[in-house]
């Protein structure tokens, strides 16, 4: 078992995955919003939405998969398995949800 | 996205993602469908959720372990809610909103005054954890009790979070405090960072079914993007008993909203 310094190190890690997640998926939205906007009536913005809105989804996703790397790397073997149990449940979300697209 | 800021505020205060509040104000004040205002506010959970973790990240406050283990059981619920979710009908949706939101003030209320600290020097064991908490100076260590009860609200969380939008830390801090043994912030922290995934867990599937309107839901987190970092610097300055009560007089209000909606 790791001790909490490695975990910590984790918890850094995820902060700043968090940050570039948000940001990414804000300057999608704030433009897509801005156009939508400003040419109302049209499909303008509606590209950087679905980009903003996919983004933000897609960071606890990855959240999921750092962690389970991590925990990887410090052979901590009982949380790869609830990673990759968890990765399982969202991988049939997606899959679901674009069979229904 | 006023409501998403307010929404987005008090739920980085109390952990919950704004869900709670979203729901019912786009719902019962702008007039948008339920099932809208549901899937939207599951997109600012996720917002909420990335947020508040970014903002409590390198704290120690998140344990993520214990986080990660009962997200098994929050996005197995998240994804039976997110696949059955088309079904359920307005009715079923306003009694469960309204039956969930009073249980979880009643349950705040009986447990005000419970504070799950131990002595520094107790071992946390594999799924405790260990803080300095800036409210009382000192360095907190907890022990998480009754995992399979955590394991079993997480599920119902997660089933609760994808129906209804609301994030499913409602009911996930205050049984890891009242029942598991884990004190009100880092339950929050370790919550704030459940819900996303919880929520990623149904969201996609409803986004697909044409639930989510891409304007609506852009101004709803970027509203709660600014809510949630007033509500996080507020939280730490905040007495814990405060927190408590806020949390409780705001869940019996949404609660009677709902009970008149069905009158």
């Amino acid at each position: 078992m790791t001790g909490p310094d490695s975990l910590s190190t984790l918890e850094h890690r995820l902060g700043r995955l968090f940050v570039a997640g948000l940001t990414i998926s804000a300057v999608f939205l704030i433009a897509g919003l801005v156009s939508y906007l400003a040419l109302p009536g049209t499909a303008a913005g509606e590209w950087p939405l679905t980009a903003g809105l996919v983004v933000l989804m897609a960071t606890p996703l990855m959240r999921v998969l750092v962690s389970m790397l991590e925990y990887v790397r410090m052979s901590e073997w009982f949380f790869v398995l609830t990673t990759l149990a968890v990765l399982a449940e969202l991988s049939i979300t997606l899959i679901y949800a674009l069979l229904q697209r | 996205m006023v409501c998403g800021v307010l929404a987005g505020g008090l739920g980085a205060l109390l952990g919950i993602g704004g869900g709670v509040f979203l729901v019912p104000f786009l719902n019962s004040v702008v007039g948008v469908p339920i099932k809208i205002a549901i899937a939207t506010s599951l997109m600012t959970v996720i917002a909420t959720s990335s947020a508040v973790s970014a903002g409590t990240a390198g704290r120690n406050l998140i344990n993520l372990r214990l986080g990660m283990l009962l997200e098994v059981a929050s996005a197995a619920g998240g994804l039976t809610a997110g696949l059955t979710f088309q079904h359920l009908s307005e009715r079923t949706l306003y009694i469960a909103f309204a039956t969930v939101t009073a249980c979880i003030a009643m349950l705040m209320v009986t447990r005000i005054d419970r504070r799950n600290v131990l002595d520094a020097s107790i071992d946390p064991g594999m799924l405790g954890g260990r803080y300095f908490d800036d409210e009382s100076g000192k360095m907190i260590v907890y022990r998480v009790k009754r995992l399979p009860v955590a394991l079993g609200v997480s599920t119902v969380a997660g089933l609760v979070s994808g129906a209804l939008g609301i994030g499913g830390g409602i009911l996930k801090v205050p049984m890891l405090i009242a029942w598991c043994g884990v004190p009100l912030r880092a339950a929050a922290a370790t919550s704030a960072l459940m819900i996303g995934v919880t929520a990623v867990a149904s969201v996609p599937i409803q986004y697909a079914h044409g639930f989510i309107h891409p304007p609506l839901a852009a101004s709803a987190v970027l509203g709660v993007l600014v809510g949630s970092r007033a509500g996080l610097w507020f939280g730490g300055r905040a007495k814990a008993r405060s927190v408590k009560i806020l949390m409780a007089v705001v869940l019996a209000l949404v609660s009677a909203v709902y009970f008149m909606k069905l009158s």
